[in-house]
């Protein structure tokens, strides 16, 4: 008792020099079991201009449009709301076609229909070229991110990583069988006769093994794993995949990433996590539309979900990595034995100008004449 | 009514022009197609002719050279439909009320029911106020409409074949009834009908139309009697028809003219103004026709005597009608048909003489 | 005098107004396919070529595409008429027990959406994790082919089931209005039963069969949700579903004109379909006169027959309603997809339909598609009812036309109509149509136009015009005789257009999917189809569930009231 009292004097202290975490922070730090210090500067780095509060408040409903479940973005956006109680938030789910391109189009009609807007991928090119996004240099929490996961040009943002490897079931798949190199999936025979699933997203892996291991390896594989291992071609987004792995629609997709396969473990799905070397490691962009009309509510978004308690407010929600880079720690990474130790490539803005339109190409090729049909059982 | 109309080349109705009087019963009668209906219509707005004039009462309803058309829901008339037109999401009651609910002046529940009430006791339907419509037997739909068309008591009351739908019996007692009505009811009555027996039974006037005009209108004694034209004398009643030249001219009114026919000379009363050598057609009724027993004395005299037609024929067919006996007889290559008494004994294959009363020969132009 | 030259302006404003809905997004459709901009919004003249029919009519996928989709139709509609009839028939001309079962149950199977029928179709049948393929695995081995419903036979079937209601409620009218006398006739000059049958009764019945199945021809045709959910994973296209994959192909720069190009198909169809539609209706004979008369056709006996042919319907039933629902009920209270099993039953959760109550967007989903449908259903039956109105009871020069115009629209699918629009709403920038439910609305309407004027067609030909004439010379001006008339008996048929409108717009997927924008105009048709994409299979189900409830209340009501004032307005017949 009289312990505990002494303690509380030294932490009082301290806690008394800056002011207190939103409750659902602490919540969020206690499930985590994490200590409060780690958010010691937390207000430091919240720091905005006062503009930007002032003309927050005067902007309407902030909208923002992700692939977040709504129960999950409910738990991320719980702290910026505490600290911001006057910014409403509109949340959308949406798949990428509609996010990405309908946006574009109708931003191009004059209509912003979202401020935050996430996850843009191959589309980004076009945005850039119609000039559709805010640069978002001028947050102060920009430079909390690495170099590389954000746009040169400050048009987007890196919210957390991504390792896009393998999702397999685990009721159908034993251990020995998972590949440990990529090469290992045109070897083994347990991969063929449609076992195996590839969904629509090249960029997210294919891309990366193309400026790992150049040109022609990357081709010569594709070409041997369309043809030979015949995969089945689904047009499923990633979390159907899994889900239909998880009920044994086969045994195993690619690409898969590390924050959906660990929901579903928790969920009890008989599924598992696997990656061949090396690891192809992403970021998923996060940008602001040009003009927004909530822009000061979107910068202070931002700027927030950038910092260290938006970061983990992201973890907790859907466990996603942190981009953040003082968080890049085990306790934060899903997975952390099939990734932690492996070569990996990392998907940097400059490749995915340069080599991702040539990819494309042939990819959509391939997939296209693949046909989807599955053939031989 | 006044009613003059024309309309163009393929249309229904060529230049009319008719007359009713107050408290008519005016038959327009014709086979499908000559335009009776077409008439009726146009009287009531149904349908515009290209030119003319219609007046109700001394109301214009229609003008072609003042461009007027007074549509058929301001004009003054009650008309009953060939298939009744019953509405059949309304009661019989509902019906009947409905076009005192239209009338310009609002009247009360109450005067509404009464008025129905009387519409309904005049076509014997009381009791049935409540029975949706399509419920009703076809007699009683029959009624029913009328009792609908003189609920707002019109001036006018238009007619569309109202009893072609009813079996005989039926048809035979309504002729009656319906008459009896619109005449203790004293209203104008426009009636349309192909069955000739409703017009000779019911009417006051018959117009018998052709193909868009009227051939002859008149009461319709005169008209079965004294048919007007070929068309008239087929259309109503059975007729025989004997073509000849004509002989001799009568002199003198009332006075008789001879027709050679084939079957003999023959004397009947000719139209006005026809000549010697013009062609006619002699019109008899069979009933007019009488029968004498036997052949003629063996006088080698063919010829009748004067005011005796008498032909010689031979009996090729007699046919039991309930009612009479039609004996059809061969006469110098024609068939002749005869009405008899039921209780004659004429037989098939017997030779006997006709005899043909000259007042009751009409000839006619052709 | 004024009421001529007023009456004389409204057909022209409708004609007009139906042209400019039917003709402009389909000129935009025709111009946008030779546009090789990326996007629809950078289309302009400079950008025109034949780019886009090069590449499309070039590839020998597409004519392979043009295989399956005539083997798709012509499939589903033999097995979906066949069907209908034979349900027909059973209810109309025998005495097979229990009619008002399956004379009420077929035309509620309207009440299940397509999409979600195939998802439970699929939840049964995938070849790997369907629940009956595993059934049968556990009962004759692990070796024994899977039916595999990801397959144009899949497709067919299914198909085939989804036709049969309307098509049911197309020949019931048929199969009642046939003068029994003709087919007495028949007997008496000797003929025996299936002779007469097929020499009268076939006969008389032919011109109305054909223009069914025209017509049901054209629906699977043009419908997507089938194809989409079972011919997409396998990669089996149909045009559907074609021109659906091609703006959501790999490289996320869906070349929009070459959908255009490959849609031009389909407006060729439309035409050529609608021409001989009208043909072979106006061959028809098949409609009474309402004159309080009516004709009782004379009925099979089925002796031993009577209790298997009801099976047989009921089994129908069973397919098409019953069996998705509990499929749809066993899985939404599933924590993640797993076949029945003991395991799975210890595990069922109310997660799911919590998760309904969380997600915001279901709300905004639930309201915007109630208005969107109550406000699709309305302009609907007043547009139908007005251009039926002039079509069948006017003498305006263009009504054939307009006839026709307010057909064509069946013969061009959901997608197509869809992106026509959409290239529509995103030139005609001025209107603030663009992504709102508005903009669905229209869309819709324009489809529904079809259906809507065939029923008032129909159903106003059954008005005789003396009903009309009696009104007026009883003293009512039209716009009483309207009121008091025609509309009580058009009741009925302006309810059930209303009806079916509603039950339509609330499934189909094919024009929301091309107009939907966020969530400001999201539906449920949406909802549900991006959540199955996105593998929320639980969810799916719940939201399916309570749909169908909904939708399955919904008819069950319209039946009960609709058969009540049936049963009154025809009285004895």
């Amino acid at each position: 008792m009289v312990l505990s009292l002494l303690l509380l004097f030294l932490i009082l202290p301290h806690g008394a020099l800056s002011a207190p975490l939103p409750k659902s922070t602490q919540e969020m730090l206690k499930k985590l079991k994490l200590d409060a210090a780690i958010l010691s500067d937390i207000d430091r780095e919240l720091q905005v201009p006062r503009e930007w509060v002032d003309r927050a408040r005067k902007e309407g409903k902030l909208r923002v449009f992700s692939t977040l479940d709504p129960p999950q973005a409910e738990i991320l956006f719980r702290p910026f709301k505490e600290r911001h109680p006057f910014i409403a938030m509109e949340y959308s789910r949406a798949s990428h076609e509609d996010r990405a391109v309908r946006t574009l189009i109708a931003y191009k009609n004059k209509r912003i229909v979202t401020d935050v807007l996430t996850g843009i991928g191959g589309s980004f090119f076009m945005y850039k070229e119609a000039q559709a996004l805010e640069d978002l240099r001028n947050l102060p929490n920009w430079k909390n991110n690495p170099e590389g996961t954000s746009d040169p040009e400050g048009l987007w943002v890196g919210m957390h990583m991504r390792h896009w490897c393998m999702a397999y079931n685990t009721r159908l798949v034993q251990k020995g069988d998972l590949p440990k190199k990529w090469e290992d999936l045109l070897t083994n025979s347990k991969w063929r006769n449609g076992n195996l699933a590839l969904g629509n997203r090249p960029q997210l892996w294919a891309l990366l093994l193309w400026k790992a291991k150049g040109e022609k390896w990357t081709k010569d594989f594709l070409v041997q794993l369309f043809n030979e291992v015949q995969p089945q071609l689904r047009r499923e987004g990633m979390n159907a995949m899994v889900e239909l792995t998880a009920a044994g629609e086969f045994h195993a997709n690619i690409p898969a990433a590390e924050y959906r396969i660990y929901q579903k473990v928790l969920d009890g799905a008989p599924v598992g996590y696997n990656c061949p070397e090396p690891v192809p490691v992403a970021v998923s962009e996060m940008s602001i539309l040009k003009g927004a009309p909530n822009l000061h509510a979107s910068r202070l978004f931002v700027n927030w979900f950038l910092s260290k308690e938006g970061q983990i407010a992201q973890y907790v929600s859907d466990f996603a990595p942190p981009v953040h880079k003082d968080l890049q720690r085990r306790e934060f990474l899903p997975f952390a034995e099939e990734i932690l130790g492996k070569q990996s490539v990392f998907r940097d803005p400059a490749i995915e100008l340069e080599l991702q339109p040539k990819l494309l190409e042939f990819w959509d090729d391939l997939w296209l004449r693949g046909g989807g049909r599955r053939r031989g059982r | 009514m006044h009613y003059q109309t024309e309309r163009g080349s393929v249309h229904a109705v060529r230049g009319i022009g008719l007359e009713v009087k107050p408290g008519q019963f005016y038959t327009l009668l014709g086979p499908s197609g000559c335009g009776k209906t077409t008439t009726l219509r146009c009287v009531a707005g149904l349908e515009r002719p290209q030119e003319g004039e219609i007046r109700i009462g001394s109301d214009l309803v229609f003008s072609s050279a003042r461009g007027l058309s007074i549509p058929p829901y301001k004009r003054d008339i009650g008309m009953v439909f060939q298939s009744y037109a019953i509405w059949p999401h309304m009661t019989v009651f509902e019906n009947v009320a409905f076009p005192l609910r239209e009338m310009k002046r609002r009247l009360s529940q109450r005067e509404i029911r009464e008025r129905v009430h009387q519409a309904l006791s005049l076509v014997q339907l009381i009791g049935l106020e409540d029975r949706p419509a399509p419920f009703l037997s076809g007699g009683q739909q029959q009624r029913l409409a009328l009792a609908r068309a003189l609920v707002r008591e019109p001036r006018v009351l238009l007619l569309d074949e109202p009893l072609s739908n009813l079996d005989a019996k039926l048809r035979e007692e309504t002729r009656f009834e319906l008459r009896d009505l619109v005449k203790r009811l004293g209203i104008t009555t426009l009636y349309v009908t192909h069955d000739q027996l409703e017009a000779l039974t019911m009417s006051d006037v018959v117009a018998v139309m052709d193909q868009g005009r009227i051939v002859q209108e008149a009461p319709p004694v005169e008209i079965y009697q004294s048919p007007r034209e070929r068309f008239v004398a087929n259309f109503i009643g059975l007729t025989n028809f004997l073509e000849g030249q004509v002989k001799r001219v009568p002199t003198g009114n009332g006075q008789l003219g001879e027709v050679e026919t084939p079957s003999g000379l023959l004397q009947c009363i000719l139209p006005e103004g026809v000549a010697a050598g013009e062609t006619v057609v002699i019109v008899v009724r069979p009933e007019d026709v009488n029968l004498l027993a036997g052949p003629a004395c063996a006088s080698a005299d063919s010829r009748s005597d004067p005011g005796k037609n008498v032909l010689q024929g031979r009996v090729e067919a007699v046919i039991f009608m309930g009612d009479t006996l039609e004996c059809q007889v061969g006469v110098g290559g024609k068939r002749m048909r005869v009405k008899l008494h039921p209780s004659s004994t004429v037989a098939a294959g017997e030779e006997i003489r006709l005899e043909l009363p000259a007042r009751r020969c009409r000839a006619l132009r052709t | 005098m004024d009421t001529a030259a007023r009456l004389q302006l409204w057909p022209h404003g409708l004609f007009f107004l139906v042209l400019f809905l039917v003709m402009a997004p389909l000129l935009f459709l025709v111009l946008g396919s030779f546009s090789t901009a990326r996007l629809p919004g950078d289309f302009s003249l400079s950008t025109m070529g034949v780019a886009n029919y090069f590449k499309v009519y070039s590839d020998p996928g597409t004519y392979e595409l043009l295989t399956n989709t005539v083997i798709y139709v012509a499939g589903s509609v033999a097995l979906g008429i066949s069907l209908a009839f034979s349900l027909a028939w059973l209810v109309e001309r025998t005495n097979m027990p229990g009619k008002i079962w399956v004379y009420a149950g077929v035309p509620m199977t309207l009440a299940v959406p397509g999409m979600l029928q195939a998802m439970a179709w699929v939840l049964l049948l995938s070849p790997r994790i369907g629940m009956v393929n595993r059934i049968l695995k556990d009962l004759f081995g692990p070796e024994t082919p899977p039916i595999n419903i990801y397959s144009l036979g899949g497709m067919i079937f299914l198909e085939g089931l989804r036709l049969v209601p309307t098509a049911f409620l197309m020949l019931v009218p048929l199969l009642r209005s046939m003068d029994p006398a003709l087919e007495e006739a028949a007997a008496i000059s000797g003929a025996r039963p299936i002779s007469a049958a097929r020499k009268i009764t076939f006969r008389l019945l032919a011109p109305g069969l054909v223009a069914v199945m025209i017509y049901q021809a054209m629906t699977a045709l043009e419908v997507f949700e089938i194809p989409g959910i079972l011919g997409l994973p396998a990669g089996i296209y149909v045009f559907s579903t074609k021109i659906y994959a091609i703006l959501r192909s790999a490289t996320f720069l869906p070349v929009y004109g070459q959908a255009n190009a490959l849609a031009m198909v389909y407006l060729v169809l439309a035409v050529v379909t609608t021409y001989f539609y009208s043909r072979m209706i106006s061959r028809a004979e098949r409609y009474t006169i309402i004159t309080g008369k009516g004709y009782r056709p004379r009925q099979l006996d089925l002796r031993g027959w009577r209790y298997p042919a009801l099976g047989l319907a009921l089994l129908f039933l069973f397919l098409a309603v019953v069996l998705p629902f509990l499929v749809f009920l066993y899985t939404s209270f599933l924590p993640y997809l797993q076949a029945p099993s003991l395991a799975a039953l210890s595990g069922l959760t109310l997660k799911n339909y919590r998760l309904l109550i969380e997600y915001g967007e279901v709300g905004r989903a639930l309201t915007n598609t109630l208005v969107m449908v109550l406000v699709t259903a309305t302009a609907t039956t007043l547009l139908s009812f007005f251009v039926s109105l002039v079509v069948v009871r006017s003498s305006f020069w263009g009504r054939r036309l307009l006839d026709q115009l307010a057909f064509m629209p069946h013969a061009i699918p959901g997608i197509v109509m869809g992106i026509a629009f959409f290239w529509l709403f995103l030139k005609l920038d001025f209107l603030p149509l663009y992504g709102t439910i508005w903009a669905m609305s229209i869309g819709f309407t324009v489809s529904f136009l079809s259906y809507g004027t065939r029923s008032m067609n129909a159903a106003l030909l059954q008005i005789h015009k003396e009903l009309e004439e009696a009104a007026y010379v009883s003293g009512a001006a039209p716009r009483r005789m309207m009121w008091r008339i025609f509309f009580p008996l058009m009741l009925p048929t302006l309810a059930g257009v209303w009806i079916w409108v509603i039950l339509h717009a609330v499934r189909v997927a094919g024009i929301p999917l091309m107009l939907y924008e966020g969530p400001s105009n999201q539906v449920l048709a949406i909802l549900i189809w991006n959540m199955w994409d996105e593998g929320y299979v639980g969810a799916v189900a719940a939201i399916g569930n309570l749909l169908m409830i909904s939708l399955l209340l919904l008819t069950v009501l319209v039946r009960v009231a609709g058969f009540r004032r049936h049963a009154v307005q025809l009285g004895g017949a």
